[in-house]
């Protein structure tokens, strides 16, 4: 579970702002373009969790990728 | 495995248990059933699609437009003329806009719709709210739930974002109501007039911030997009009523909703008021799952032959999503029509989902959030004194229902 990566495509991320809602240690949206900033790309423990449920099923437009784990 | 399955129905529009007349087909489209091709009143063929993983699926599949297209599918059959102005008017719309323009257009608005911009109105919101229940303290009870609060509120909210001035908002909150409200109470006549009264208005609204900039949501989108030659003067205008009025009847209908239903579970209830900070978030998020059946369905039409558990959707042919459905879908939630703020319900349907899901999102979980708050702590004896009102669905439109309350 250590070797979890995670990447974000600011290309496809249409600022939902669900990936801050459930791991705001993980995740932010930038203020200027509202677009996803990545905080932590190794996450541990439950915010590895939320992040595999985020990319998953919770982010609309797939712009979480989840490597490794 | 194909399990796919032609049934001769006409399409549904709402679900099953609601009482409309043109419900009857929903029935046959119990939740968790396999995609399913209906012929709509207008002639066209579409794909049901109602179970959770498949609506995922396809509206994050770049493979589906919501750009006019010959057959998209239309669920009425509608005049040439009608279709002709729709057309025209949905290349301003963001809601009917493919990407890349889309995501242009996207985030032109987005900057004011995130999570920390919601956030900043959440003083603002909760001093309209402390008014509106001064007032209905003042007027004392029984009254009725949605002209007291879940009506005004949200067209105040959006008035604050667009910076409409005091003295000019009564056009719009006049107007808007006649526009969500259900054809019992306006005629189609009426509907024409508000709408004609608003664009009139939005595009006042819209050459005075052009020539005098403003620092607000709407202001904020004009001048962004005064910078790019992606809209004319009747675009923006366009533009601007879909901002303002795109989520006005959802929230509305959250607002009472929601606080009907949490009063139909006092176990619930209490829960909640003992965990508010534990338990708001996953309430906003399970009265949204919970009512995602009250909405218009989400159509769209394939690009390229789309193959999914072994059925194929063919170039041109239109989808329509039946999100309460996939809402309600018993391989996804346990016990789905059940009501429950215990449960992960984080990711429903109800906003959407793929690149057009709703943005104006963070605002209507923070209405929701405060107004639920502050009704069960103003008045801990809230009661429903009207319970037996049907809620309405009529022609498919979401139900603006009545929920007269006492304390
Ligand atoms: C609980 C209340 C609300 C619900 C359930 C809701 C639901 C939705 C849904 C389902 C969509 C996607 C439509 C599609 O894919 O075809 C959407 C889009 C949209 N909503 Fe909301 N909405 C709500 C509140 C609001 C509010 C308050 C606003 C504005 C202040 C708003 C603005 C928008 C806009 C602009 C879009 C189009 C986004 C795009 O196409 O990229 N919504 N909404
Ligand atoms: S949930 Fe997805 S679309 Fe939304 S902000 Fe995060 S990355 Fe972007």
């Amino acid at each position: 579970m250590s070797g979890m990566r995670v990447s974000v495509d600011r290309d496809r991320c249409i600022g939902a702002g669900l990936c801050v809602m459930s791991a705001p240690s993980v995740f932010d949206q930038e203020d200027d373009t509202g677009l996803v900033v990545l905080l932590d790309d190794r996450p541990a423990g439950v915010d590895s969790e939320h992040a595999r449920k985020i990319a998953e099923h919770i982010c609309p437009s797939k712009a979480i990728r989840i490597t490794g784990g | 495995m194909t399990d796919a399955m032609e049934i001769p129905a006409t399409c549904p529009v709402a679900p099953r248990g609601w009482p409309n007349p043109l419900l009857a087909e929903y029935d046959q489209v119990p939740a968790g059933r396999p995609l399913t091709q209906v012929t709509m009143p207008s002639g066209s063929k579409a794909w049901l699609v109602s179970q959770h993983d498949h609506i995922q699926r396809l509206l994050a599949d770049d493979r589906f437009s919501v750009e006019p297209h010959p057959t998209f599918p239309i669920r009425f059959p509608a005049p040439q003329e009608l279709l002709d102005m729709i057309a025209r008017d949905s290349k301003n719309l963001l809601v009917t806009m493919d990407p890349p323009r889309h995501t242009r257009v996207r985030q032109m608005a987005l900057p004011d719709f995130t999570i920390k911009a919601a956030e900043k109105l959440r003083p603002r919101v909760q001093e309209l709210i402390d008014g509106y229940l001064d007032r209905m303290e003042a007027a004392g009870g029984p009254l009725d739930l949605v002209q007291a609060l879940a009506l005004p509120l949200p067209a105040q909210v959006i008035c604050e974002m667009a910076g409409i001035p005091e003295a000019e908002r009564d056009v719009f909150t006049r107007n808007a109501a006649i526009m969500v409200g259900t054809r019992h109470s306006y005629t189609m006549d009426e509907k024409m007039a508000a709408n004609n009264e608003l664009m009139e208005y939005f595009a006042t609204l819209v050459t005075e911030k052009q020539k005098n900039p403003t620092d607000d949501m709407l202001g904020n989108f004009i001048t962004r997009a005064g910078r790019t030659d992606e809209f004319d003067h009747h675009g923006l205008t366009l533009m601007t009523k879909m901002l303002l009025l795109a989520g006005y009847e959802f929230i509305v209908n959250r607002i009472a909703l929601g606080t009907q239903t949490l009063l139909d579970h006092p176990d619930q209830l209490k829960a909640l008021q003992a965990d508010p900070a534990g338990l708001m978030p996953k309430t906003v998020n399970e009265v949204l799952r919970h009512f995602s059946i009250v909405d218009e369905i989400i159509a769209r039409v394939a690009l390229a032959d789309v193959e999914i558990d072994g059925v194929t959707i063919k170039e041109g042919e239109g989808i329509l999503v039946l999100k309460g459905l996939g809402d309600r879908d018993p391989a996804k939630y346990t016990d789905p029509d059940a009501f429950d703020i215990h449960r992960d319900s984080r990711d429903h349907l109800a906003f959407g989902y793929g690149v057009h899901q709703c943005l104006g999102q963070h605002v209507a979980r923070l209405m929701m959030e405060l107004c639920f708050t502050s009704l069960f702590t103003r008045f801990p004896g809230l009661h429903v004194v009207e319970s037996d009102e049907p809620i309405e669905l009529v022609d498919g439109l979401p139900p603006v229902h009545k929920l007269v309350v006492g304390w």
